[in-house]
This record gives C-alpha cells, sequence and structure tokens, in this order.
C-alpha cells in the first residue's frame, strides 16, 4: 500500500529522517514509536506531501504522492490543530468533509450517530464554534472528521494526547473495530496503547529505523526497556 | 527584582519570524507618521492666519480653542476606533513572581507612546511657542498647556478604558463618530449652536485654573480607576463563550451546481462572517459606498481622473482588502486543504467569485452615483469590469509570490499583518494602469479609455476558468513554500 523508498530529509544540515526502505501493506494496523525528534511527525508530513523530500520517494498504491492528487482520494488524516476549520461548528465541518466524497446530510448524520458514545454528549448539538472547545473536545472531532469518506488510509498522529481515559478505551475500540482492509498508521507515546491495538510497530530513533517488530505479547516489555535504556 | 518589561517587548520584537515583514510596516507607518506629523506643524503655524481668513469678526484664539476642543472630541472617538493597548503579551507573566500592578502600571504608562498622543502635540506646540507664549499672559499659557495636555492624557485613558474594561462592537463604537459628525454638521449650517458654547467653556478655562485642570484631573482620576479594575479582571480568563452560535445554511441549489466549488464558496462565507478582521472589512465597504456623498457637487468629481480612481474603489474596495490576503485567509487550516480531495484550482475559483462577487454588488448598490452624475457612469462601469477582470487575477498571483500566515480572528483597523512590501510593488501597477490608460486615450474622445478599459475587464472575466487555471499552475510550484509559511505563527 505504502512503500519509503531511500527517504532522506534534511533541515540545514541535519538529516531528520533516513528511511531507506519500509513498506506498509493494506489492511495494517501500523505503529510509529520514538522520543521527540525521532522524526515521526516528519514521515507522516512526507507522507501527505505537506513537506518535500531532499532523496528518494514515497509511493502510495504504486503511485508516487509528491505532485499527485490519487491518494487523496483514499488517505485521511488528523496530524494537529491545522486539519481542523475552527471557525465551523462540529456538524459543519463534519459536512463539509462529507461534501468532498459526495455524502449527503443524511449519510454524515447516520454515520456520526455511531460515534455518539465517543463524544460523550460533548460534542454535537452543542451548537459552538470548534475554535470554542476545548484540546480534548477539538480533538475528538478531528479524529471522528478522518473516518468519513471510507478512507482507505487513515493517518494519526497523537490520537490519545489530550484525550480522557474513558475516550482513550472508546477509541481502541473504533481502531479494532475497523474493516479489516482499512491501513491505520498511529504514531505515540503511549506504549501500552499503541502496543494494543498495532499489529506491526515501528521504533524511529534520530529519523532512523532502531526495531520493526510484529507485535506479541512481550513487544510493550521489549520497547519500555528500549525507552528505559 | 527589576523586571525589565520593555526588554522582553523588545525581544518579542525582533526575534518573531515575521521581522522583516515588521520592519518594513514600521517604516511606512513611521514615514506616514512623519508625513501627517509635517501638516500638523505647518497646520499649527498657521493657524492664527488661518482663522483670521475664516473668521474675521472673532478672537483668532478663542475661535481656535474652541475649535481644538471639537478636534479633541474627534480625537477621543478615533482613538476609541483605531487605537491599540495591548503592548505587552501579560498572559506569561501572571504565573511569575511579578506583582500585578507592575505589570499594569507598564501597561498604563507604554499606551502614552502611541501614535495617536504625539499627533495633537504638533498641532499644540508650534502654536503655543509661536502665538501663545509671546502674546499672552504667563497664566494663560499655564492653562492652555494644562488643559490641552491634560486632555490628551483623559482621552488616552479613557480610549484604554474603553478598550481594556468594555468591549465594544465596532457598529456600536461607530455610532458616536456619525453622531459627532451630524452635530458638527448641524452647528456649521447654524442649526445648533455648539461652537459658542465650546468657545465660552475654553474661555473660562484660561481664565479659572481650577477648570483648566479638570481633564488633567479626570486623566489621573482614569489612571488610578484602570489600575484598579484592572487589576480585578486581569486573570486568566476563558474565552469560552456560552451563547449558541447560528448555523448557517447554505442553499445547496444555488451552490450545488458549482460542485466543489460551490461547497467553497459556502465555506467560505461562514468564514469571511465569523473572524474579526474579515467582518470588519465589510463594514469598511460600507462605508466606501457612502464616500462619494462628500464629493457631491465637489468640482473634483469633474476631474476625470478622479472618476477613475473612485470607481476603481467603490466597486472594487472589498475584492481589494480580502482578496490581497487571499489564501492567508485560510493560513490557520491549509494543512487540512492541502490534503483534502480539494483542488487548489477550486479554491481559486472560490475565491474568484466570492471576489467578483462583491463587486457585483457594491457595483450595483453605487450605481445611483452613475444615474445622478451621468459622466461618471462610464468610469463606473468600466473600472467595475476592470475589477473583476483583472484586479483579481493580480491579487491571486500575489498569492503565489507573498503568503504569509495571518490571525483572522484579530481586527483589521490598523492591522498590516500579513501585508508586505510586494503588496506595494504590486499594487502601485494595478491602480495606476487604469489612470495610465485614461490619459492615454483620452485625446481620442471623453469615453475611448473607459471602452479600453472596460473591454479589457470584460475579456478577463469572460475568460476567467482559463486564466485561473493558468495561476493554479504557478502556485503548484510555489505549494511547499506556502505551506512552511503558513505554519509560521508570528
Amino acid at each position: 500500500m505504502i512503500q519509503f523508498q531511500e527517504i532522506i530529509k534534511k533541515y540545514g544540515n541535519h538529516v531528520v529522517l533516513n528511511i531507506p526502505e519500509l513498506e506498509i501493506p493494506a489492511g495494517q494496523l501500523f505503529g510509529l514509536v520514538g522520543n521527540n525528534g525521532a522524526g515521526k511527525t516528519t514521515a507522516f508530513s512526507l507522507l501527505l506531501d505537506l513537506i518535500p523530500p531532499d532523496q528518494g520517494q514515497i509511493l502510495s498504491k504504486g503511485e508516487p504522492v509528491q505532485h499527485r492528487e490519487n491518494w487523496k482520494r483514499y488517505t485521511t488524516a488528523f496530524l494537529d490543530e491545522s486539519f481542523l476549520m475552527d471557525f465551523l461548528t462540529p456538524e459543519e465541518y463534519f459536512y463539509f468533509i462529507g461534501d468532498l466524497y459526495g455524502w449527503g446530510k443524511p449519510q454524515v448524520k447516520a454515520f456520526l450517530e455511531q460515534y455518539q458514545p465517543f463524544f460523550n454528549d460533548e460534542v454535537l448539538g452543542k451548537r459552538k464554534y470548534i475554535r470554542d472547545f476545548s484540546k480534548g473536545n477539538q480533538k475528538k472531532i478531528g479524529l471522528i472528521g478522518a473516518f468519513i469518506g471510507d478512507p482507505e488510509v487513515i493517518i494519526l498522529d497523537e490520537p490519545f494526547a489530550n484525550l480522557d481515559p474513558t475516550t482513550q478505551i472508546r477509541f481502541k475500540r473504533i481502531i479494532e473495530e475497523l474493516e479489516s482492509t482499512r491501513t491505520v498508521l498511529i504514531s505515540s507515546h503511549d506504549l501500552s496503547h499503541i502496543t494494543e491495538i498495532c499489529r506491526r510497530i515501528v521504533l524511529l530513533n534520530k529519523g532512523k529505523i532502531e526495531k520493526d517488530i510484529q507485535v506479541s505479547p512481550s513487544t510493550l516489555t521489549e520497547l519500555e526497556d528500549y525507552f528505559a535504556g | 527584582m527589576r523586571v525589565p518589561l520593555t526588554r522582553y517587548q523588545w525581544l518579542s520584537w525582533v526575534r518573531s519570524p515575521a521581522l522583516t515583514q515588521q520592519i518594513v510596516q514600521t517604516v511606512i507607518l513611521v514615514l506616514f507618521g512623519l508625513y501627517l506629523a509635517a501638516n500638523l506643524v505647518f497646520l499649527s503655524l498657521f493657524a492664527t492666519k488661518i482663522m483670521k481668513e475664516l473668521y474675521p469678526q472673532a478672537d483668532p484664539a478663542t475661535k481656535l480653542g474652541g475649535l481644538l476642543i471639537y478636534g479633541f472630541f474627534a480625537g477621543l472617538l478615533m482613538r476609541i476606533l483605531f487605537q491599540k493597548f495591548s503592548g505587552l503579551q501579560i498572559k506569561p507573566y501572571l504565573l511569575l513572581p511579578v506583582p500585578k500592578n507592575k505589570l499594569i502600571h507598564y501597561l498604563l504608562r507604554s499606551s502614552l507612546t502611541s501614535f495617536f498622543n504625539w499627533m495633537p502635540l504638533f498641532i499644540l506646540l508650534p502654536y503655543f511657542i509661536q502665538d501663545v507664549l509671546p502674546n499672552q499672559s504667563t497664566t494663560y499659557a499655564i492653562h492652555f498647556l494644562m488643559f490641552y495636555v491634560g486632555f490628551v492624557l483623559w482621552n488616552n485613558y479613557l480610549a484604554f478604558s474603553v478598550d481594556k474594561l468594555f468591549k465594544l462592537k465596532p457598529t456600536i463604537a461607530a455610532l458616536p463618530v456619525i453622531l459627532l459628525i451630524a452635530v458638527y454638521i448641524a452647528d456649521h449650517r447654524g442649526w445648533i449652536s455648539v461652537s459658542p458654547f465650546l468657545e465660552r467653556w475654553f474661555t473660562a478655562c484660561m481664565q479659572h485654573g481650577w477648570l483648566a485642570a479638570l481633564p488633567l484631573l479626570g486623566a489621573v482620576a482614569l489612571y488610578v480607576y484602570n489600575l484598579k479594575a484592572l487589576g480585578r479582571i486581569y486573570f486568566l480568563v476563558d474565552k469560552n463563550s456560552n451563547e449558541p452560535v447560528t448555523e448557517m445554511v447554505i442553499p445547496s441549489t444555488l451552490l450545488g451546481r458549482l460542485g466543489y466549488t460551490g461547497v467553497l464558496i459556502g465555506n467560505e462565507i461562514r468564514m469571511i462572517w465569523r473572524h474579526k478582521r474579515s467582518r470588519s472589512l465589510l463594514y469598511i465597504a460600507l462605508l466606501m459606498i457612502l464616500y462619494p456623498l462628500i464629493f457631491m457637487g465637489n468640482p473634483v468629481m469633474d476631474y476625470a481622473g478622479f472618476k477613475v480612481f473612485l470607481a476603481l474603489f467603490i466597486t472594487g474596495i472589498f475584492a481589494l482588502n480580502y482578496g490581497q490576503l487571499m489564501l492567508s485567509w485560510n493560513s490557520p487550516h491549509f494543512d487540512f486543504l492541502a490534503t483534502r480531495q480539494v483542488r487548489i484550482e477550486d479554491i481559486f475559483r472560490a475565491k474568484y467569485y466570492i471576489l467578483a462577487g462583491s463587486c457585483v454588488v457594491l457595483f450595483l448598490v453605487t450605481l445611483p452615483y452613475g444615474w445622478v452624475y451621468q459622466e461618471y457612469l462610464p468610469a463606473h462601469i468600466a473600472l467595475f469590469l476592470y475589477n473583476i477582470g483583472f484586479s483579481i487575477y493580480v491579487y491571486m498571483f500575489l498569492a503565489a509570490y507573498n503568503s504569509k500566515r495571518i490571525d483572522p480572528s484579530k481586527g483589521a483597523m490598523m492591522n498590516y499583518e500579513g501585508i508586505s512590501i510586494a503588496h506595494f510593488f504590486i499594487l502601485l501597477p494595478l491602480w495606476g494602469i487604469p489612470y495610465l490608460l485614461y490619459i492615454v486615450f483620452q485625446f481620442l474622445g471623453p469615453n475611448v479609455p473607459f471602452l479600453i478599459i472596460g473591454g479589457l475587464g470584460m475579456a478577463g472575466a469572460l475568460f476567467h476558468t482559463s486564466i485561473i487555471h493558468q495561476v493554479t499552475k504557478l502556485f503548484e510550484n510555489r505549494k511547499y513554500p506556502i505551506l512552511s509559511a503558513f505554519r509560521k505563527k508570528s
């Protein structure tokens, strides 16, 4: 589904990401871990063509993402608050996204219905602009926005940060219940959450892949040992 | 412990990512200020002469004294509308062991350096030195200085209180301005008599020290009041408003036919209405509609170059103000637009329809001026077409080369965020071209230049789809620099 080929990204002379090869097959629940500055957000930004690589290319369905538009049809992302339109109400935001994928209002409404427990009565029908919601609720809006339009690839940066414990658990369930055809890429600092939901975890350190693990019951300990050391 | 607040202010300025932009703006503002100051000094030096000329029967000093009070009231209203009192981002200091009073004293004192406090001095001091000191008694001179300087301070701190303590909506703040203009006109025409009252007030102040001291005492009282009131309210306030917002339903029949572009237009309209800066541009457009009233029956209307200028701005003021920041309005959520199935071409098309739509509305609303002044009509039509068929593309071109992040929730008055030197280099020729065409072709007949300008605009408007397509290509090469510029908060 997604291939990183000889990717090098520098800021000045400083190499922030160096991935010679990485392939993520369709339907994988893929986790990215690493300390600050490891290159997680850079990797996602390259994948979304928000920044250009200095070398190499990233393919999505065999086609380079750079200067192309096709991947946008089946890829969605929520990296940070710049993925929200904060002058809209949550409903307007969801309908706007729906419009982009040809989903009518009733379809979006029905879709949102299944996420009522996740929103916990704090988001829908509040008649507030997104900018007036708390950070946690803004995050909920952005995350659910990324599920609209039947995307095949979903990219989420730090989805658990700012969420309350109940919502974190509910969000894990949402990811687990996704159809097995969806490719989900998640970065997180929360090792127990990410080992719980992801089938494969890649550990980045200073821009390089340090470990590429198929998740097993011992993975959490392995990661904890690595970061403790 | 001394906390170098001024130094931190300076550092935040110097280390801002938009430093060059700020320097350019500051230089332009300073030049503009100097120009204004020179005008005021000139006016001040000739004040006595002008008074004698205008009111041969009256005592020039008294007449001027009354007029100055008028002017200072007008100044107060200008301050309420335009003066900015932020100075220091006080929030980070509230958690530090810096006495809160010290911060508020700093805020109050730094407000004195404003342009609005210097301008009155330029009109007062030359007159004071040239006319008051040599011709009037010492008591008079002292009273004069005390009264007007007190007035400046009183205005400053009153505007400060209004800004910090009462959040006025621009619409409400504009009402007293209209009222003052109405009073002035009524007074001028002799329907009511305010100036004799002001002159008596002035004369009384020159005689009685306690009267002259009143504004100064008022200023001190306001200073103390602000100090107390701000001390009470300056906490880390939660800005969440509980007022429910109305959802804006965009009629789908109208916009549905335009596909994605229609969806984007709907969002753009919401964006304009829900952000402070873009919304104030609507008020500015509204004021611009009334602007030609000033020139009604004035011979300057007959000067054709002026018609070009007037028509260009009346029909295109919103397109200019909104369009020159084009994509910057979307800068806070541009990553979203860039990664979703939104083509940049659709964004530009949506912008085109919004901007051209604003020109159409303004054109129609101001069309009656063309009925009253038939000689103005050709310019009105021609420059309207020029705006929709040329100006808007220039703004798009500008967007590809100059895109800065802006915070659209800040007000529009005295706000130059996102504006750079490139705007001057590109906008001046844009305004110059129709004027030049006029000069060159007017010899072929009075309406020939307007036919040419209008024809050019018409062609541009008709081919908007292909022109926008070309502009979009230009933008595609600039995608990454623009995306990265939009992520930099100033």
